[in-house]
């Protein structure tokens, strides 16, 4: 494991692209954080607690959900086309590595990228709670932190979406095209027009952006105003809870390795 | 044993790549696998090396059913040379020797051997072809593999490249490796190899020891202006195979290890000076010809 891991670092520590990704989210994570306040929030939802305990952990959660999202996401993509398109694929199997291994490298560098990037944000977390939190206590510190696996999930769930488009298209350009377009159009829209219309009901939220993206969402549960009223009206929840979360997008995120996989083990490179 | 194929068959859709091929390669042999361009060269090399699924047939190598252990004991150059282009040559190999599991490569003797020295620290993206193409015979050789797979080693160099390229090959075989090169150049496998099978439309038409299977014959056009005293000459010559008439005098055919220094020197020393004197280059297309007749 550790030796395909090596491998895969040798690959990523001279590219430029990552260094990028990974400057962008460090930088981005904790300076776009204030941006909380500039933006409107209903009154119920006081400024000041977005940076305090515990609602940190979902605020910083879910502006970085958008970060893994870009960032690492987007590496997931880079990480398979560029194999293509250096034909280094190829290479690395006649070279003598198997086509498990190579799949597994990725994997396991997708997890190791995940478990920096919830480091990190742990750590950002933390700072902006205990600066501005006047009182610390530590049950309020702790409430939230079930989205610490989550948040890791999430990474390594985007990493896989990404990293299987580049692998079904293998061009990079058309690679985040599609992924962008999935998941900001197709998605949606088949969820929430086509599919609540015909047959409103729980499973509208099952689809895999929106499972993953319900990992980490925007702490709006108990607001009103999030809930779109058609949907209220047919008693549908807007957000899947965090159970759900998680068990739907680990059977999405198998299912999308296990087809790569299986696609990989048949393909002439 | 080598490598052994067995009925090897690839279909693209309704093309049939390789058809039925079965070969042999031994140890020690610089084995050549000749055709033209689109003859299922690189498609059969592609098959034994794990990166393209046959339909039908089968492979193995060194006696063994393990085509993934084999691999790792196998240098390989297929077709282009594939690199990290954001890397320079001395991180490339490293994952190479990674994937290896080379523990201690010698990457600077390496780079020696194929003259990439001075830039070892330029990236990949910076080489010329005939640099890549060293390159990538630098790789092959990381692990000292028993056995090198050669794709059109000398395809896109220039002919300074090309002759520094076929002398590495020739060093190595020197070293007793086992080579196998695809190529569809004659006389780049006239000159490396030890052993050939020619292949076209993915069909093996004849396999055997180079000498055997490539006419070793040179075929030289010659004119002169005392056109009786040719004639005569021509009769009494011992090293002429066969001769027939062009437009500027006659087409010859030496017999085996005559050349055309042999033959200027005949008439010369029978005092007849000629005009024209050139060295024909059999195509490939006319030893198809041949062989397949």
């Amino acid at each position: 494991m550790l030796r395909l891991l090596q491998l895969e670092w040798l690959k990523l520590k001279p590219n430029a692209t990552f260094r990028v990704f990974v400057l962008l989210y460090f930088l981005a994570l904790p300076l776009f954080f204030p941006i909380g306040l500039f933006m409107d929030f209903p009154k119920e939802f006081s400024i000041l607690s977005i940076y305090s305990f515990p609602d940190v952990w979902s605020f910083a959660g879910y502006l970085g959900s958008w970060l893994t999202f870009f960032c690492f996401g987007f590496l997931g993509v880079l990480m398979i086309t560029n194999e293509y398109a250096f034909k280094t694929l190829r290479q690395n199997i006649m070279t003598g590595l198997t086509r498990s291994e190579f799949l597994a490298s990725k994997l396991i560098m997708f997890g190791a990228i995940s478990l920096f990037a919830t480091i990190y944000y742990c750590i950002v977390v933390l700072g902006y709670g205990y600066s501005n939190t006047d009182f610390i206590i530590n049950s309020k510190v702790l409430e939230q932190t079930y989205l610490i696996p989550s948040y890791f999930l999430q990474c390594f769930g985007y990493m896989c979406v990404g990293f299987f488009i580049g692998f079904l298209v293998k061009r990079s350009g058309l690679a985040v095209f599609l992924l962008l377009f999935y998941t900001f159009f197709i998605e949606n829209i088949f969820r929430q027009v086509i599919h609540f219309n015909i047959a409103p009901g729980p499973l509208v939220n099952y689809y895999p952006m929106n499972s993953l993206e319900d990992l980490v969402p925007l702490p709006l549960r108990q607001l009103k105003f999030a809930q779109n009223q058609a949907w209220q009206r047919d008693n549908v929840e807007f957000l899947l809870t965090q159970t759900e979360a998680i068990l739907v997008s680990s059977c999405w995120i198998g299912i999308i390795i296990g087809m790569i996989y299986l696609i990989l083990k048949r393909r002439d490179l | 044993m080598i490598l052994k194929v067995d009925n090897l068959v690839k279909k693209y859709g309704a093309v049939t790549a390789v058809n039925n091929l079965s070969l042999e390669v031994h140890k020690g042999q610089v084995f050549g696998i000749l055709g033209p361009n689109g003859s299922g060269k690189t498609t059969t090399l592609g098959v034994v090396m794990g990166v393209i699924k046959s339909d039908s047939g089968s492979f193995s190598w060194f006696g063994e059913n393990q085509p993934q252990k084999a691999r790792g004991q196998i240098g390989t150059l297929l077709e282009t040379p594939n690199f990290y282009p954001y890397m320079n040559a001395v991180d490339n190999l490293k994952v190479v020797a990674h994937i290896k599991k080379t523990a201690q490569p010698k990457i600077d003797e390496l780079l020696e051997m194929v003259n990439l020295k001075d830039r070892k620290k330029s990236k990949f993206t910076t080489y010329s072809l005939g640099m890549k193409q060293r390159l990538a015979i630098a790789a092959a050789m990381i692990s000292d593999p028993e056995v090198l797979v050669l794709d059109e080693p000398t395809n896109g160099l220039d002919p300074e490249g090309i002759v520094e390229v076929r002398n590495l090959i020739l060093q190595i075989a020197k070293k007793g490796k086992t080579i196998i090169l695809a190529s569809h150049m004659l006389d780049e496998v006239e000159k490396i190899c030890s052993h050939v099978a020619i292949i076209k439309k993915g069909a093996l038409l004849s396999v055997g020891g180079v000498g055997a299977i490539i006419n070793k014959q040179q075929t030289v056009e010659i004119g002169t202006e005392d056109q009786t005293q040719l004639n005569a000459l021509l009769e009494k010559c011992t090293f002429i195979h066969s001769f027939s008439p062009t437009k500027l005098g006659y087409e010859l055919v030496l017999k085996d290890e005559f050349s055309a220094a042999d033959l200027n020197k005949y008439f010369f020393d029978n005092h007849l000076v000629l005009t024209h004197l050139l060295v024909k280059n059999r195509s490939l297309e006319q030893e198809f010809l041949e062989i397949t007749q």
